[in-house]
């Protein structure tokens, strides 16, 4: 029997470890802060206390070191969880992540595999500036070997981390900052959701919206507003995995609506809305009432000043100005409404 | 300045970080306050040379702060020196304002954009390696974080520049014994520290790095060694030195004193 209760992003996180560190001694937890007096925002909360320092730890400024300390734990039986509080910082691990993990089932003719979860805070509204504002998932979805999971919401956290914890290959699992305040009902037992599969977050026929990790809350916000000032329904999809991709989830809406807008959490140039997009130009070729659409950061590095940053990032309101063009609609009127912004932050539920 | 003009200076000091973090209610307090007393002996114990009416004069002497996050403690001398209006503290953090919460070029007097760890101090050999090649006099003077030195990247500095014999070039080691989250010894043993700088070819000193007596010391005939080698001053500290509990407290890596805490912390610097 399964029993769901409503808890927010974070702490389905912080169950979704500790389920699996109580049912495989294998699992376990590691990285900067892991153990601090702040639990990497709360999701290593209790973590400490319930499974003890050996598999619960501190690790020193030495980002690749303990990336490489994580392959060798993994080839020999163990799954660790190293865990980053800022995607920037595992651009230090690049060396270990790209050159060694990703290829080590390759390299070792099939004998070797890396059951090792990287996860990676991303985030926003922080002031921190270009080197703490990142998402960079396409550098990660670009290299074999590695998967890239972006949940969006609590339910999925949970059994994605389930799913990626229990693989046999190196996945890295970006969580947005924001989505860690929203709240939705959850399964208390442990569940696995598909690594590679695709969710349907909002049924729509008009328009296809594919969000990334946060901007999945702005497509749904907007698609709200489109519904009730232009009779417009959308129809958000969130692949929930970059890499693999489940294409033909996406290609199935596109095909319906004929209309794509892919609403990126990054830059567009070279990044994962630009290999969407080719994707279905492939896929969808002659379906395409569009050119597809994409929507993402401004291509420079992110400003500390609060509002270069609102600037900075595209919202609900660029995903309706999209919609309206797309559409040849007159822009609706949008001073009324509500956006989501550092002060007002997301709560949810989905 | 004498011994007894250099520690009011740093009581000043730490005065003014208190201010500048509970203003902007930011600030990176408690490894400013392990670095005070280095900070003050750097620029008004005689040791570094620099014009602050011509801060890119050639032959000034380069001084880079690679624990970038303590600018709050550095930003107030530059001031003081002249680098800048002291008026400009005030925005500190704020739109518009040159100083932001890590070091940058835009500020007068700062070498470079620090506070991702680990690269000062290649920054640092290539400058004094810069001063070699191009036969300048100048001295290049890095302060370090010890949790910094986790970074692979300053080993991979260290070798360099002993391996160019820069004796024109002196790391600093504010070793306060913690890092961001934890304590040193216990994150990562980093003892025995000198031994492994001196393993690196490097010239190591170990003084207490709130004495201005054994920091000035460490520093003496720093421009003429005859060692080959690079010089390495190991500085034992104490995170939040100053404010009693801030001392060695994990949570004062980072944080804004406020209400009762701020008034004790307040009281305790007062005395000169």
């Amino acid at each position: 029997m399964t029993t769901a209760r409503k808890i927010s992003y974070c702490q389905a996180i912080n169950e979704a470890i500790s389920q699996e560190m109580e049912r495989d001694p294998c699992v376990f937890i590691y990285g900067i802060g892991v153990p601090d007096h702040k639990r990497i925002f709360g999701s290593t909360a209790g973590l400490v206390e319930k499974f003890g320092l050996q598999r619960c730890f501190d690790t020193p400024l030495s980002e690749d070191a303990m990336t490489g300390f994580g392959l060798g734990a993994a080839i020999n039986g163990l799954r660790p969880i190293h865990v980053h509080a800022r995607v920037d910082f595992l651009m230090l691990c690049m060396n270990q992540l790209a050159n060694m993990i990703s290829s080590c089932r390759y390299s070792s003719g099939g004998k070797l595999s890396v059951p090792i979860v990287i996860r990676a805070i991303i985030g926003r509204g922080w002031g921190q500036t270009f080197q703490h504002s990142k998402t960079v998932h396409s550098v990660f979805a670009h290299i074999p070997g590695l998967k890239v999971v972006m949940p969006t919401t609590p339910a999925d956290a949970k059994g994605l981390l389930i799913s990626a914890i229990r693989d046999n290959d190196p996945v890295v699992f970006i969580e947005h900052r924001w989505l860690y305040y929203a709240v939705e009902e959850v399964d208390e037992q442990p569940y696995d959701v598909p690594l590679g599969k695709a969710r349907v977050l909002r049924k729509g026929d008009d328009v296809t919206v594919v969000g990334v990790s946060w901007m999945n809350v702005e497509a749904l916000r907007a698609a709200d507003i489109l519904q009730s000032r232009h009779n417009i329904s959308v129809e958000v999809i969130d692949p929930r995995t970059i890499s693999p991709l489940d294409g033909e989830m996406i290609t199935k809406s596109v095909e319906k609506t004929g209309h794509c807008i892919v609403a990126d959490n990054d830059w567009l140039h070279c990044g994962f809305s630009a290999e969407l997009s080719a994707t279905i130009s492939e896929s969808c070729f002659g379906k395409l009432k569009s050119p597809v659409k994409r929507i993402g950061f401004a291509f420079a590095p992110c400003p500390s000043a609060r509002h270069l940053e609102d600037g900075f990032y595209p919202n609900a309101a660029d995903i309706i100005r999209a919609v309206e063009a797309k559409l040849g609609l007159e822009p609706a009127d949008l001073t009324d409404e509500d956006f989501y912004s550092y002060e007002r932050k997301f709560k949810g539920p989905f | 300045m004498n011994t007894a003009e250099l520690k009011k200076k740093a009581n000043w000091l730490r005065r003014q970080i208190l201010q500048i973090v509970v203003r902007s209610k930011r600030g990176h307090i408690g490894g400013a306050f392990s670095c005070t007393e280095i900070l003050v002996a750097l620029y008004y114990g005689g040791i570094l040379r620099f014009d602050s009416d011509n801060p890119n004069w050639s032959d000034r002497d380069r001084f880079i702060l690679s624990k970038g996050h303590s600018c709050v403690a550095l930003f107030p001398i530059l001031a003081d020196l002249g680098f800048f209006p002291s008026s400009v503290l005030d925005s500190y953090s704020q739109n518009g304002c040159i100083l932001g919460g890590h070091p940058d070029r835009n500020v007068p007097g700062i070498e470079a954009d620090t506070g991702s760890l680990g690269h000062g101090l290649g920054i640092a050999a290539g400058l004094a390696l810069a001063a070699k090649i191009d036969g300048r006099k100048y001295m290049t003077v890095a302060l370090l974080g010890d949790g910094e030195c986790y970074e692979g990247s300053v080993w991979e500095s260290a070798m360099f520049a002993a391996h160019h014999r820069l004796n024109n070039l002196v790391a600093v080691i504010d070793r306060n014994r913690q890092c961001v989250t934890d304590f040193t010894e216990d994150c990562n043993r980093l003892e025995p520290l000198a031994d492994k700088w001196s393993a690196f070819g490097w010239e190591p000193r170990t003084v207490d790095g709130h004495s201005f007596d054994e920091m000035i010391d460490a520093f003496h005939g720093f421009r003429s060694r005859v060692s080959a080698g690079p010089l390495v001053i190991i500085a034992n500290t104490i995170k939040g030195k100053g404010v009693s509990f801030m001392e060695r407290s994990i949570k004062w890596h980072h944080g804004v004193p406020q209400g009762d805490q701020l008034e004790e912390a307040n009281r305790q610097l007062q005395c000169d």
